[in-house]
């Protein structure tokens, strides 16, 4: 403990860590308090623009139930707590549909459509300063942890005067990552203390999330530390550790994810939406024409044993919208389906991917945990096209089962409406994302392990 | 050849150079010898024109090395006491390189014959130079000396940290540029070297000389009393 | 002895570079990066190119199926054709049927840069369907990850990669030799530091500069991804001058961070840190301030316009006031058909209008701010040699946000001149509905498939042009102030 205390002392009088310390907190504070910032006001524009929609649902004249199908509404993604810290693929995607007949919308309006191209330049977020600073913090740190005592000789003092090199490296990591802890974990844990308290988070156990995302981030952090350390063993010069810290950096940091991305897109490639797109337009043409209107249509009265429409017991236009809206639900779940299904796949070899970047498998872990993952948002498109079926459906039904004669339209009031519950989303509880946290977390913990592992016979031969 | 007149250097308060004076003329070896901190590289940083005097004069080969560092520089060569090389290129390549930063095309035979004439075995002249020895690096400091033909050769420390038979041969190697005609002025601590190399030394304390000597009229323990008792006066 | 002439010096000092193993293992590297990065380049020009033939075969395709539509319907038949299965009407067609593409095809130069073509379709469907609030609301959704994890392109490799390159190149020229104690033998040579850093980074400026031009020129031959230069070799000179200069802006970095005799550890630590900052900080405090300059109209306060609009138009008798109102103002001899005004499609051609008029100044705002957006992002990126290069590149690749923006207002404005083809027709149908013939299930007589507008692409040469050549302005600028720099920092040698 003395040693522990005695090597933190020297860490708190070296100015590079009062200056990278400061730096790196200004940057998170600055960057997190804004995103936190922008959350509340988006939240805030949802939380009203969500209301008026339900009080236009709601306050829709008495007319034919298709037509409130068709008259539809909007319904808005709220931001996960936690997006302040990671927003994930938020901006990626979508995250406001229009709920109408017949069409599965895409989610649209992205932030990073909105963003311009220098938003795409890496600091954006809390969760890419980690990313991206972090490492650099951690290497500039700890890169001269042995090699610099090599070069003053003290190194020599050290060893020689018989203090153990095992315990030399323990006093100085713990040292070096309490200093971690201290710019980095403190500025994270208070920025998402901040979000979690100020934001609705229902159903969310964002305290968990919180406590596992800083988790994660410090591991990252904790990774580089120790490739600082281990370089800083092996190095003869503090120049040629950091040198190799820093290539190693801009390897791991730099080039890797975008091959990762690369690679990922030769091995696991999602399908084309532009070739899904024309595949549910194909599917839907051959059953929109009217001789195939017309063969259903005949099909329907031979089901009943009738020959016109007005003898039906149910309405002949709301039985075929309603078949129709089945048809067009299964060629959405078969190629909408496969879409998603891809993507997922391809999510997954991202977290694989992470093999060759801690940066990758970190990308994968953090939004996992910050719940603004890939699955959160298919979750939620898939929660809307759901809540879209039903309202069709429901409409759909009200024509069915109340047949009009002689080309008599149907008038349906509010009370049709009120049966329409708001929507809601639940989000997929943290038990799933821990789920779907195993792969990128082993990644990372594989990571870590193996520079640990590396450490051991460096610091067996720690020489001066 | 050197011509050194009431130089005064001052870094902040702490005063370097105090109205030092020195001369040094065609085939002399002179030996600075001084404590640390006694203002030894302080000179030669004012003779190689990295410092400027802030009074006196510095002058190499009549050039004033404080307003024309470049021009006076071109009759100096200098030995520093860690004669550093490029660790991937071998002794040819790197005396030619030096060479060229002299101003001279040397051909790759006159190289040869030049580390050779410098005491550089042919073995090692083609090997990296970052396997040789201290020595072997400090004969390839020769070798760009003797390249240059430079009239003032400035040495420091030329002897640490050799071995006494290197050490030998760097003594016969200075006697024989000396012998040349080469002014040669080397900062050191070594009074054993000092003694069989130098014609004149200098005790230089607190940035002045304060006793010159003939180190053969003397042997080496009356040397190293006489140096020591100098030391104790100035510094009184 | 007379002083070291410069060429000499420069070629000791090329071959004192060419010598080390960490030069080669440096180009080696870049060259493998460049290549790649072409490859990924190349396959996305040839997708864009797949995409673009898949919509011009799409439109083919419906013109075709319409035409055997018409026909089949032009005969007597007993079935029922509703106006969305029915390419003789016009609103039929124009709303169910049409398949009107704007495009923006790539440029010659398009598998430089990724840019903004993995958030912004190149390809926009033109449909009057079902409402939209804005022009940009296509795009193709794929996966995030690699999205948040950017391309690897030849702008991320030239950008970003190649500074990195030439800093393990030229970071530590003369702190090096300063730390091994060489520095002290070279300056007390009969020669001033000036001479010797000019040979030295001159060097490596070749060295770098051969380094990747030659590995780009390389990459793009075994890619195959460059499309026919004609007319463009003029942006592409420019580009590779452009290049050159970011790549020497680098090396004088280099320089001058060598004139402050930190030794090797600080050098290497100061040239990351203004990576980071030139690359990484400032672009993004760059986006902040496009951000403050030009602030994003708000979606969610349109959205919320366009249902109040939808509210109001379907709120008790509104819809047939406005409709009328419409019509009055479109076809004033069809005041005397008051049963036009629940004609479904003209109902929805004044419905359209009276939208149209409710979210004209949002999706004014939505295009005053691409638009405004892309021109701060034009000015401010002459701030950082990273930005101007990337968007000279992105610009060359026509894959820039500018273009984006003309490209969405272009899109608009072909949606308008489908609009006027249409309505004319669609208003003729309903005055005077002619049937293909009697007994027949076509319902009207529209045929000019091929006399819709199709949409007339731009190649933006002249703006990629102009940015490269900002761009080789700024970066020459850049490279000379911080030669200027060095040169003054490198008066003397240390003591």
């Amino acid at each position: 403990m003395r040693r522990i205390a005695a090597e933190l002392a020297l860490t708190a009088r070296d100015a590079r860590l009062r200056w990278i310390g400061s730096v790196l907190v200004l940057l998170l504070l600055v960057t997190g308090l804004g995103a936190w910032r922008d959350a509340a006001r988006y939240a805030g524009e949802v939380g009203q623009v969500t209301a008026a929609e339900r009080a236009r649902w709601l306050g829709q004249d008495a007319k034919n139930p298709h037509s409130a199908d068709h008259f539809g509404l909007w319904v808005f993604r709220a931001s996960a707590p936690l997006a302040v810290l990671d927003p994930g693929t938020e901006p990626y995607t979508g995250r406001m549909v229009r709920v109408e007949a017949h069409v599965f919308n895409e989610a649209v309006y992205r932030a990073v459509q909105d963003a311009g191209p220098l938003a795409r330049s890496g600091l954006g977020s809390v969760a890419e300063i980690v990313q991206l600073v972090v490492p650099l913090a951690a290497i500039l740190l700890g890169f001269s942890a042995f090699a610099a005592d090599r070069k003053r000789g003290t190194l020599r003092l050290a060893l020689g005067n018989g203090v153990p090199p095992g315990r030399l490296f323990a006093s100085r990591f713990t040292a070096l990552f309490i200093a971690l802890l201290a710019v980095v974990g403190a500025p994270l844990l208070g920025i998402g203390g901040l979000a979690v308290v100020s934001q609705e988070g229902a159903g969310w156990q964002a305290v968990p999330r919180l406590f596992a995302w800083v988790a994660a981030q410090l591991a990252y952090a904790t990774a580089f530390l120790l490739l600082a350390m281990l370089v800083s063993l092996v190095a003869r010069t503090a120049r040629g550790a950091l040198a190799a810290a820093l290539a190693a950096w801009v390897v791991l940091c730099v080039a890797a994810p975008r091959l990762a991305s690369a690679g990922v897109d030769a091995f696991a490639p999602a399908l084309a939406y532009r070739d899904v797109r024309a595949r549910i337009d194909a599917g839907f043409r051959a059953h929109r024409t009217a001789e195939a209107n017309d063969v259903r249509a005949r099909e329907v009265l031979a089901r009943y044993g009738v020959s016109d429409a007005d003898e039906l017991p149910v309405d002949l236009r709301g039985l075929m919208m309603s078949e129709n809206e089945s048809h067009n639900f299964a060629v959405y779940d078969r190629e909408l389906g496969a879409f998603f299904d891809s993507l997922a796949a391809q999510e997954r070899a991202f977290a694989w991917a992470g093999l060759l970047s801690p940066r990758v498998a970190l990308q994968s872990l953090s939004q996992t945990l910050a719940g603004t993952d890939f699955a959160q948002h298919a979750h939620f498109v898939w929660a809307v096209e759901s809540y879209r079926r039903g309202i069709s459906e429901r409409m759909n039904a009200e024509i069915r089962d109340h047949p009009q004669r002689g080309g008599a339209v149907l008038v349906a009031g509010p009370d049709l409406w009120r049966e329409i519950p708001p929507f809601v989303l639940q989000p997929l509880p943290f038990a799933r994302a821990l789920a779907d946290a195993r792969v990128p977390a082993l990644v990372l913990a594989l990571w870590l392990g193996l520079l640990a592992a590396l450490c051991i016979p460096g610091i067996r031969r720690l020489r001066p | 050849m050197l011509a050194i007149r009431g130089a005064t250097k001052r870094f902040g308060d702490r005063p370097a150079l105090d109205g030092l004076d020195l001369s040094l003329r065609r085939g002399e070896v002179f030996a600075l010898l001084g404590p640390n901190g006694a203002g030894k590289t302080t000179t030669v940083n004012l003779i190689l024109g990295f410092l400027k005097a802030d009074a006196g004069s510095v002058r190499v080969c009549g050039i004033d090395a404080g307003t024309d560092p470049i021009g006076a520089r071109r009759h100096v060569a200098y030995i520093p006491e860690q004669v550093a090389l490029y660790p991937g290129l071998s002794g040819v390549e790197n005396l030619r390189y030096f060479a060229t930063l002299a101003g001279l095309d040397l051909a790759k035979e006159t190289a040869v014959a030049l580390l050779a004439e410098a005491g550089l075995g042919r073995e090692a002249h083609r090997r990296p130079a970052g396997s040789y020895s201290k020595g072997m690096r400090q004969k390839v400091g020769i070798a760009v000396a003797l390249a240059r033909q430079a009239r003032l050769l400035l040495l420091d420390e030329p002897t640490s940290g050799l071995d006494p038979s290197a050490a030998a041969d760097f003594s016969v190697t200075v006697r024989a540029a000396a012998d040349r005609g080469t002014a040669i002025l080397m900062a050191t601590h070594d009074l054993y070297r000092v003694r069989e190399m130098a014609d004149r030394v200098g005790v230089l304390s607190r940035g002045r000389i304060v006793e010159e000597i003939a180190p053969r009229t003397l042997d080496h323990v009356g040397l190293e009393r006489l140096y020591m008792e100098r030391l104790a006066g100035g510094a009184a | 002895m007379s002083a070291a002439r410069f060429p000499h010096l420069l070629r000791a000092e090329l071959r004192l570079i060419l010598r080390e193993r960490l030069t080669w293992a440096i180009l080696a590297a870049l060259v493998a990066a460049l290549c790649l990065a072409a490859s990924t380049g190349a396959g996305r020009v040839a997708a864009e190119r797949g995409a673009l033939a898949q919509a011009a075969a799409d439109g083919a395709r419906v013109v075709h199926e319409a035409r055997a539509a018409h026909e089949r319907y032009g005969r007597p038949a007993p079935i029922k054709v509703n106006y969305w299965q029915d390419p003789t009407d016009a609103f039929g067609y124009m709303t169910y049927f049409m398949a009107a593409h704007a495009v923006k095809p790539p440029t010659p130069l398009a598998v430089l840069a990724a840019g903004q073509s993995d958030v912004q379709p190149a390809v926009m469907r033109v449909g009057f369907g079902y409402s939209t609030v804005f022009d940009d609301t296509a795009y193709e959704p794929g996966s995030a990850a690699k999205l948040r994890l950017g391309p690897f392109d030849l702008a991320f490799v030239l950008v970003y990669l190649v500074p990195l390159a030439v800093i393990a190149l030229a970071g530590t020229r003369l702190s090096s030799e300063q730390d091994r104690g060489i520095l002290r033998l070279i300056a007390s040579q009969p020669i001033g530091p000036r001479r010797v850093a000019g040979a030295k980074f001159g060097a490596v400026a070749l060295v770098a500069v051969a380094g990747v031009l030659g590995g780009t020129a390389l990459a793009l031959l075994v890619s195959g991804g460059l499309g026919s230069l004609d007319g463009w070799n003029g942006t592409l000179a420019l580009l590779v001058m452009a290049l050159a200069a970011y790549v020497a802006v680098w090396v004088a970095a280099c320089t001058v961070v060598a004139s402050f005799w930190r030794g090797a550890v600080a050098a290497l630590a100061i040239l990351v840190l203004a990576w980071v900052c030139v690359t990484v900080a400032l672009p993004t405090a760059l986006a902040l301030a496009v951000d403050a300059l030009s602030p994003v109209p708000s979606r969610i306060a349109a959205i919320d316009a366009s249902r109040r609009a939808q509210a109001h138009f379907y709120t008790g008798a509104e819809g047939s006031r406005i409709t009328a109102a419409w019509l009055a103002g479109t076809v004033p001899e069809a005041a005397r058909r008051p049963d036009l005004v629940e004609a479904p499609e003209i109902k929805r051609l004044a419905r359209d209008a009276f939208y149209d008029t409710a979210l004209a100044g949002y999706r004014d705002a939505a295009r005053a701010h691409a638009l405004a957006g892309a021109a701060w992002g034009r000015r401010l990126a002459v701030l950082s040699p990273a930005t101007i290069l990337g968007l000279a590149l992105e610009t060359a690749a026509g894959t820039d946000a500018g273009r984006h923006a003309a490209f969405l207002s272009a899109g608009a404005a072909y949606r308008r001149d489908l609009s006027a083809f249409f309505e004319p027709r669609i208003l003729a149908q309903a005055l005077e509905p002619r049937p293909v013939c009697d007994g027949c299930p076509a319902r009207l007589d529209f045929d000019a498939y091929d006399a819709v507008p199709s949409f007339a692409p731009s190649l933006p040469r002249a703006a990629a042009e102009r940015q490269t050549l900002m761009a080789l302005g700024s970066l020459m600028a850049g490279a000379l102030l911080l030669a200027a720099v060095a040169h003054r920092r490198l008066a003397e040698w240390p003591a």
